[in-house]
């Protein structure tokens, strides 16, 4: 049918290979230019999500600009062994940036958890990737979730949402108690080890 | 001629032969992505536009498919057409990208697109199965969008993530959830099907 002319068995085979070969090829070409196009853009978005993150968790203002947030974080941040970052404050004074994995409902949550020269006070806290609920999990990477974080003393224990709202305590997320114990665990986690990998670099 | 015929596909795709209530296609993205407005669109926009040029892309090929590979041929295209949509919103659109999370990336799976190929875009010409694959995404849309807005809208309190009912309202939490999915798609279903395919229903 389709208006194929009868062709001999084997003509029909390898006829058959034949186009398979060149609409894969044309194909294959296709997704390899956009790709090729779009790489740059893609790592330039991807890692500046992730300076926008450690600036939010270090308690500074991120600019809306992207050339803005390379500029700020070239200037501010600068990554210790690996392990942590140490952002200059707009008052001079020095924070830790810590990025932390913990485990949430559906998979990893990452987060980047910022602590000042005290190492039990909070500048921030940032989950910048998870696989959580949305309308539920997914809301600890909501303003209303993080910013409750600013400023607060650790460790921190979970209280019904509306009434923790003071040092030593934060607001759970009503409906999503596994992630809500996970973004605990991974904040007092931070403030537990800071102490042994910041040591001496205080 | 032509015009006519596309406007029969148009009302068909978007009433009586509708791929989600009446073929029961594309269940799966209907019940993951319809819990907030925003992503359920960005996920509209991406099925329409695969639906359509994998259609275009099918017919225009037709009589040169051999008949034993053309699922094979089908796949392809239609990968390529959805690994695409992925680059394009990971470069432009970076935030919406890591909230749909997998979601794009299973679009290629979405029956209603093999459907549409398989039923359609092999057996008529190019211009009409554009026209079929993108009235199929629309009908598909409009029924996930109207699903998305109900389950935003009592599972959360906002419409397209802005507060509409106050402190009053409970939030329904299951209606986020999957459970909440399977409700509304019944529920909707059973509405359209008892209420405007009344007719058609029994007679079968």
């Amino acid at each position: 049918m389709n208006g194929q002319k009868p062709r001999s068995k084997g003509r029909e085979r390898l006829f058959t290979v034949f186009f398979m070969f060149a609409v894969t090829v044309v194909f294959v070409a296709a997704v390899s230019a956009a790709q090729l196009f779009a790489r740059d853009a893609i790592k330039r978005n991807e890692s500046l999500f992730l300076k926008r993150s450690v600036l939010a968790a270090a308690g500074i203002a991120v600019p809306a600009d992207g050339a803005a947030v390379e500029k700020l974080y070239a200037e501010r941040v600068h990554a210790a062994d690996g392990r942590y970052y140490r952002v200059t404050r707009d008052d001079g004074g020095v924070v830790f940036v810590f990025t932390r994995r913990g485990t949430g409902l559906w998979g990893p949550i990452d987060a980047h958890v910022g602590l000042d020269a005290t190492l039990d006070r909070l500048t921030g806290v940032d989950f910048f990737a998870h696989g959580e609920t949305p309308g539920l999990g997914a809301r600890i990477s909501e303003p209303w979730f993080t910013e409750q974080f600013r400023g607060r003393k650790g460790p921190l224990l979970p209280q019904p949402e509306g009434t923790g709202a003071a040092d030593g305590l934060f607001d759970a997320i009503t409906g999503a108690t596994v992630t809500t114990k996970a973004a605990g665990d991974i904040v007092n986690g931070v403030i537990a080890d800071a102490p042994g990998i910041v040591g001496g670099g205080r | 001629m032509n015009l006519k015929k596309m406007r029969t596909v148009t009302i068909a795709n978007l009433g009586r032969e509708n791929q989600v209530f009446v073929h029961v296609l594309g269940i799966c993205s209907t019940l993951a992505v319809t819990n907030d407005l925003r992503n359920t669109i960005v996920m509209c926009l991406g099925l329409i536009f695969t639906t359509g040029l994998s259609n275009l892309t099918i017919s225009a090929l037709r009589s040169w498919i051999p008949q034993r590979v053309r699922m094979m041929v089908t796949t392809l295209i239609i990968a390529a057409y959805v690994i695409i949509v992925d680059i394009v919103l990971k470069a432009t659109a970076p935030d919406i990208s890591r909230q749909l999370g997998p979601y794009v990336g299973l679009i290629i799976t979405n029956c209603i697109i093999m459907g549409r190929a398989e039923a359609f875009a092999l057996t008529n010409r190019p211009l009409l199965s554009l026209v079929d694959g993108i009235t199929a995404g629309i009908g598909y849309s409009w029924v996930l969008m109207v699903i998305a807005f109900l389950r935003e809208l009592m599972g959360s309190g906002t419409v397209w993530g802005v507060v509409v009912l106050g402190d009053w309202w409970v939030k329904w939490s299951i209606m986020v959830m999957a459970p909440g999915a399977f409700f509304m798609l019944a529920l909707f279903v059973w509405v359209i099907k008892g209420r405007f395919l009344r007719d058609e229903g029994g007679a079968k």
